[in-house]
């Protein structure tokens, strides 16, 4: 059984990915049949079908609405794992997770100036939180990866060190500015992650990062195996360790400040999903890339579904992740199979 | 002149105000097996280190065939030096297959693809390694030996002309140190790879290196074969301990043996003491006796004697006959003059036969203390109860004391 | 750290939204014993005299104050209007109307009132909204100044807490004065909106925030005569998803935050009657329209008016 799932592991996951786009386009707020969202759903894609007849409300919230969403969910999950990957991977670390160096602060913070300072205007058809959480999250992490230069190298543990003491610096700054805003609620919920009212247009603005990020991550897959062995280690197999630090760290850094701007902080996904998929498939990172990204994709799309259809509101989706991973990932811990945690 | 494969000049290497590498010079050519050794602390790691580029040079040059080693590439370096380090293990679950299949990173192109023949380079280099059976299992599964032998293949698969080994047995018990040195040598001899190890046994150095770089703060203190750097004025006051080097007779190779570490509290120099012993039963006690300081002669011994060699390598005076042979009236004169320039006689549990009676019979005319060590297991005379008639006469004597053990005499001096 | 804040502000949240039930609760019987107190017939109040406020703490009055420290706008609003502007010796940092009020020593927000100063003023009672922290509440009282909250939830409790002020202050003829005005307008707005074709109206307080149950403009709306769509969500302050609000297809949306641009850019939004009506009204955050219509004080009616106006503005051409 167990010989049967790993060979065709990757046919099974396809096949849970597509049913968990297609249930959960189905599942809403809204009261809309399984066969009306298939009949939009195959008129919209393959302009097959007729679709007339059917409310106009209707095939806005399956088309402009749900399925984007969940699309966005996958899209948003899936980046946020394979960072949460490729730091595990270079800083030897556990416990990192895409936000490490303080890109959920730095986003954080842009956003709560736009908030704070009421700047709107739309930029590209984005609204200036998008933009400002996005330029802010970069900044942050040129910030922190200048401060822990040495020369021409950059130590992991200063690295670390420097990520926690600018993130919490930033924190700080976000906290004067809601002691001093009216705002406080929405910048709460801003940090706390939503793919609320997110469509089309965001879906296009993260898709060219993640692709070229995944594609340039990917190619250095056979490095980032050598660097599990140790900067030293890796150096002395003819890794160019500094140099993949800095791709890793700058891809990275536009995939989470991508994401991150568009939808808020959504922790735990990045954190848990790597855990889970080095236990199925090995360390290697060519197989970890791949997968974390499509289970990372179905973890976030059945979260968002909860958080957008379990009560008649709302539910910030970084509440559910953490939620759904706190427990998950302790069990993981306590079980602890296989090394790698 | 062989090819100059490895190379350092004035090389200085710091950490803060520290320096540990010192204007360091060495040359290793090309198919040699050149052990670094070296107290603790003294370089020995930094070297590998400096010359696989993990820590900068402060001043100095290293040259890797030739090449200016800031001016290689990391790629380019894994090409020409492979490194074998400390044993290790890793918190992931490669599988041995990988391990050795990342020594073929520096080798694969463009392209990014392992192809078939990187494949066969790992499979010859681990069946050279005698790995091949456990490519499928996890590396940390292994036993600290096999994953040694394991890390060794990928040195190989990386195809480099040089290897560098950083103490690659210090973890492991004495069958799997001699396995990997043993291997490491086989590798040597078959393939002409210049072999750099930095390695803290002594003796497994001198048996396995061609030429050996003894480094002390950063130094060299001395470079040669082992038999010109295996000598206790090198090594002794490094190492701060007392030593002996001698030939191992079945190795045919230099090696120390390690005394002590720690001295002894009571000097006792200017007491003259003079051993009359044969057979081995002096060795341990001549050794202590020389390292606390009494000024020790010994005598009569026959040449090729246990006794005689440990004479010989501690430098004590002693009156030597030849082999298998009886003592002339010459060396018992000989034998006598040692004596009256001596403080004290001891006696060791030395049988006494016709050959070697004279050594007791000397000791009825003299008044220096006796101290005669008395061994009960040991039957002492074989010769027809002269010996035991001379004994009885010497017991009357009033300078003659038996001991049981030589704790009690060294109380008594 | 955010994750930590995070965790922090959810529970406060929570808490909020457990003492607003509460509070609600307190709120009735706070009513039935202001009407008792407060015949209109009376108009001098008799010291001393012992109220019951709308967290149900009894507080009692040796004479009528005469140094007061309000932290609600409402209230500064309202001692203002029974002619008390003189008496005022601090405010909040959100009492901004009249104008004379901004002259006024500020002595901390609404949320946290800055204990140090107020004891230093050294007022006789403080007039409180229901979000002022308990601690503040009982350093206060351990300073012999007394602490009066109020908690209206719709605009009957404001009438109530303008006639509990007067009764107070010993102002109750000028209270009952503006009670009147107040009540006459509201009877003639109300009038208007009785047999109107009912609208469905989206309140949007940024980002998708809305005005759930129990709330006090949830009130308003009722009052307006409107349907608010997120009158049937589980907490006081719910994000609307786009999906409910597109199902629920309001017919009129309010936004006290973003532009009608950035409204008209969510994607899908397109379809709501709001939209395609030209219904989208932004009252900004900040403006005196965005106080009148989330203020509960004297000029609560006003805000009646522009909900109505905005929602039915055929009805008041």
């Amino acid at each position: 059984m167990i010989k049967f799932v790993k060979k065709y592991l990757i046919f099974l996951v396809i096949i849970i990915c597509l049913a968990t786009i297609f249930i959960c386009t189905t599942i809403g707020v809204a009261n809309i049949s399984v066969s009306q969202t298939v009949n939009i759903l195959f008129n919209k894609i393959t302009s097959i079908g007729n679709v007339e007849g059917v409310k106009e409300s209707t095939i806005a919230i399956i088309w402009n609405l749900r399925f984007p969403r969940v699309m966005l969910a996958f899209l948003v999950g899936g980046a946020l794992s394979i960072c949460g990957v490729a730091y595990q991977g270079i800083f030897k670390n556990p416990m990192a997770d895409p936000f490490l160096l303080g890109v959920s602060s730095g986003a954080a913070l842009g956003a709560t100036i736009a908030i704070v300072f009421n700047i709107s205007a739309i930029f590209f058809g984005l609204d200036m939180i998008t933009v400002f959480a996005f330029v802010s999250a970069l900044l942050t992490l040129l910030l922190v990866y200048n401060i822990s230069r040495i020369g021409n190298k950059v130590p992991v543990p200063t690295l670390l060190l420097s990520g926690i003491a600018i993130s919490q610096f930033l924190t700080a700054i976000i906290s004067l500015f809601m002691i001093f805003s009216d705002q406080m609620n929405r910048v709460v919920f801003w940090t706390m992650g939503s793919l609320n009212a997110k469509s089309w247009n965001h879906l296009i603005l993260i898709l060219p990062y993640v692709i070229i990020g995944f594609i340039i991550l990917f190619r250095y897959h056979r490095q980032m195996d050598i660097m599990l062995l140790g900067e030293d280690t890796a150096s002395q197999l003819g890794v160019n360790t500094e140099k993949l630090k800095l791709v890793i760290l700058v891809v990275t850094a536009f995939i989470t400040a991508a994401t991150v701007s568009v939808t808020g902080i959504i922790g735990f996904v990045g954190l848990i999903i790597p855990h889970i998929v080095r236990m199925i498939v090995g360390p290697k990172h060519k197989k970890l890339y791949p997968y974390s990204f499509v289970l990372g994709g179905i973890l976030l799309i059945i979260c968002d579904t909860v958080a957008r259809s379990l009560i008649n509101q709302e539910i910030p989706v970084g509440i559910i992740t953490a939620i759904f991973g706190g427990p998950f990932f302790i069990y993981l811990l306590k079980k602890r199979k296989r090394g790698g945690i | 002149m062989n090819l100059e494969v490895l190379k350092t000049e004035n090389l200085v290497v710091s950490y803060g105000d520290k320096r540990v590498l010192d204007c360091l010079n060495i040359s290793i050519y090309k198919g040699e097996f050149v052990g670094i050794i070296g107290p603790n602390g003294t370089g020995k790691s930094t070297l590998v280190k400096a010359i696989t580029n993990i820590i900068d040079s402060h001043s100095g040059d290293i040259f890797i065939e030739g090449r200016e080693n800031r001016n290689i590439s990391k790629k380019e370096r894994a090409k020409l030096v492979a490194v074998v380090p400390q044993e290790f293990s890793i918190d992931y679950e490669f599988t041995n297959l990988d391990i050795v299949m990342m020594g073929r990173n520096p080798h694969i192109d463009k392209k990014n693809k392992i192809g078939q023949k990187d494949f066969d380079i790992v499979k010859e280099a681990m069946t050279l390694t005698n790995t091949w059976d456990f490519k499928d299992r996890f590396f940390n599964e292994l036993s600290g030996g096999e994953r040694q032998r394991v890390i060794v293949a990928r040195a190989i698969a990386q195809q480099t002309h040089i290897i560098l080994l950083d103490e690659p047995t210090s973890h492991l018990d004495i069958h799997h140190q001699l396995e990997v040195m043993e291997l490491i040598h086989l590798l040597k001899k078959k393939r002409n790879i210049t072999v750099v190890a930095v390695l803290h046994d002594i003796n497994m150095a001198a048996r396995f290196s061609d030429r050996l770089i003894l480094i002390n703060h950063g130094k060299v203190v001395a470079d040669g074969t082992p038999e010109e750097v295996i000598k206790e004025e090198h090594l002794s006051k490094l190492y701060s301990m007392e030593m002996i080097v001698r030939e191992n007779k079945i190795l045919g190779k230099r090696e120390i043996i390690p005394l002590r570490a720690i001295k002894e509290l009571t000097e006792k120099k200017g007491i003259n003491i003079h051993v009359v012993c044969g057979g081995g039963t002096g060795e341990k006690i001549l050794e202590r006796l020389k390292s606390l300081g009494f000024n020790v002669t010994a005598g009569i011994i026959n040449e090729g004697d246990s006794d005689w060699e440990i004479c010989k390598i501690l430098k004590i005076p002693c009156v030597v006959a030849p082999p298998f042979s009886g003592y002339s009236n010459e060396d018992a004169d000989k034998n006598r003059i040692l004596i009256n320039q001596s403080d004290y006689v001891l006696v060791t549990s030395v049988p006494f036969g016709i050959g070697n009676l004279l050594n007791l019979e000397v000791l009825r005319n003299i008044e220096k203390p006796i101290y005669f060590y008395q061994n009960s297991k040991i039957d002492i005379d074989y010769a027809q109860g002269k010996a035991i008639k001379l004994l009885d006469e010497l017991q009357k004597k009033e300078n003659f004391n038996y001991i049981q053990n030589y704790d009690e005499l060294l109380q008594k001096l | 750290m955010i994750k930590m804040n995070k965790v922090l502000i959810i529970i406060t949240l929570l808490l909020m939204t457990f003492t607003w039930t509460a509070c609600s609760n307190a709120d009735n019987s706070g009513e039935e014993d202001t009407n008792s107190n407060g015949d209109t017939s009376v108009t001098e109040t008799t010291y001393p005299l012992t109220i019951t406020d709308d967290l149900g703490n009894e507080v009692t009055f040796e004479k009528a104050p005469e140094k007061i420290v309000s932290v609600s706008p409402g209230i500064t609003e309202t001692l203002f209007e029974l002619g008390l502007g003189e008496n005022i010796i601090g405010r909040d940092g959100a009492s901004d109307y009249p104008k004379a009020a901004q002259d006024l020593e500020i002595v901390g927000d609404y949320k946290g009132p800055n204990t140090e100063l107020i004891i230093d003023l050294a007022p006789e009672v403080v007039f409180a909204y229901e979000s002022i922290p308990e601690d503040v509440n009982q350093l206060l009282e351990a300073s012999n100044i007394k602490v009066v909250v109020f908690n209206p939830t719709n605009v009957d409790g404001v009438l109530e807490n303008i006639k509990q002020v007067g009764v107070i202050t010993n102002k109750q003829t000028r209270a009952n004065e503006l009670i009147e005005s107040m009540s006459a307008k509201r009877t003639e707005i109300l009038e208007k909106v009785k047999d109107v074709d009912q609208k469905k109206v989206f309140m949007d307080l940024g980002d998708f925030i809305s005005v759930g149950p129990n709330t006090f403009i949830n009130s308003i709306l009722e009052e307006a005569n409107a349907i608010n769509i997120a009158s049937d969500s589980d907490t006081p302050w719910p994000t609307l998803s786009i999906e409910k609000i597109i199902e629920d297809n309001p017919d009129v949306y309010i936004s006290t935050y973003t532009s009608v641009e950035d409204i008209k850019s969510v994607v899908g939004i397109d379809v709501i009657e709001a939209y395609k009506n030209d219904n989208i009204i932004v009252i900004p955050w900040g403006t005196e329209e965005h106080n009148m219509i989330q203020r509960p004080g004297p000029r609560v009616v006003e805000g009646l008016e522009i909900y109505a106006n905005t929602i039915y503005p055929e009805l008041f051409e």
